[in-house]
């Protein structure tokens, strides 16, 4: 996801050519969508090809007035048709830290 | 009294303020330090040398970089070079996962990759073509059925646009990080 009219370049184009390798290795369809909103955009793919599953990766706390406002989890999951799970996925470097 | 507050109050801000500065420096100079350096560890097959893991995990600890396992997968001349390889990748997934996690208890970033070739020595390049790095890290024993010949080692010594440190663990150290996540001699989790 990328806001329009954002360039791909230096080392997210080289984060973002590795990513698109190996959903070729899996089988999976890699694809880039513009878009301001995140949730929105998500919504729109999820709705276009009939997923049923979101995975994301664990956010930063937030912080400031980001606190107020709601998490990513809950905003996807009103945001999508009822049936579609949400997972997050946890940053294991993180877990063994909280040991 | 008055100025007892004041004199308080402009060193509370004065450490507060040395505080953040040091803070924003050090995660500058982190993120700068983070950016450059990667170590390549390549392999195929099921399992891979645990003392090259090691190797790895133990240079990447001493110089802040990434490790890059790249787990080399065959393709048959009978299917194209950019197929899918499901199978192949489940059994990359699961040894990228293995290494993952012993690179994440000793706190090494990691940023894994899967590379398909007509031969181990074909992914290899291909790997060299697309990724940059500072330092390979190769087992020099093939481990299993699988694993890279002399003649591949001295390729990689020739072509590999980086220094290459090749471990050849002694006759009778056959420990390895494998896919079903055990080491044979100590049963410990790999």
């Amino acid at each position: 996801m990328k806001p329009p009219g954002q360039q791909i370049e230096g080392e997210l184009e080289h984060q973002v050519a590795a990513l698109r390798r190996l959903a070729s290795v899996l089988g999976a369809t890699f694809l880039v969508e513009e878009h301001d909103d995140l949730v929105a955009a998500v919504a729109r793919v999820v709705r276009e090809r009939n997923s049923t599953y979101i995975m994301v990766g664990e956010s930063n706390p937030p912080r400031g007035f980001a606190r107020l406002r709601e998490r990513l989890p809950q905003r996807l999951m009103q945001a999508t048709p009822p049936g579609v799970d949400v997972r997050i996925v946890a940053h294991r470097g993180l877990k063994e830290e909280g040991k | 009294m008055i100025e007892h507050f004041l004199v308080g109050l402009a060193l509370v801000l004065g450490l507060a303020g040395g505080f953040l500065l040091a803070r924003g420096w050090h995660r500058g100079n982190a993120a700068d330090s983070g950016a450059v350096h990667q170590i390549l560890l390549p392999f195929t097959g099921a399992e891979i040398s645990r003392r090259a893991v090691d190797a790895a995990l133990r240079l990447a600890r001493a110089e802040d970089a990434t490790l890059m396992p790249a787990y080399l997968a065959l393709v048959p001349k009978r299917l194209p070079l950019e197929c899918a390889i499901p199978k192949e990748a489940d059994r990359a997934m699961s040894m990228l996962e293995a290494i993952e996690q012993r690179a994440s208890a000793q706190d090494v970033p990691v940023d894994a990759r899967i590379e398909r070739g007509r031969s181990y020595r074909h992914a290899l390049a291909r790997l060299l073509n697309e990724e940059t790095f500072d330092r390979v890290v190769v087992s020099a024993t093939a481990t299993g059925t699988a694993g890279f010949s002399g003649e591949d080692l001295v390729w990689l010594l020739e072509k590999a646009p980086a220094e290459v440190l090749i471990l050849r663990p002694g006759p009778s150290d056959h420990r390895v990080v494998s896919v079903n996540g055990r080491s044979p001699d100590s049963g410990s989790p790999a």
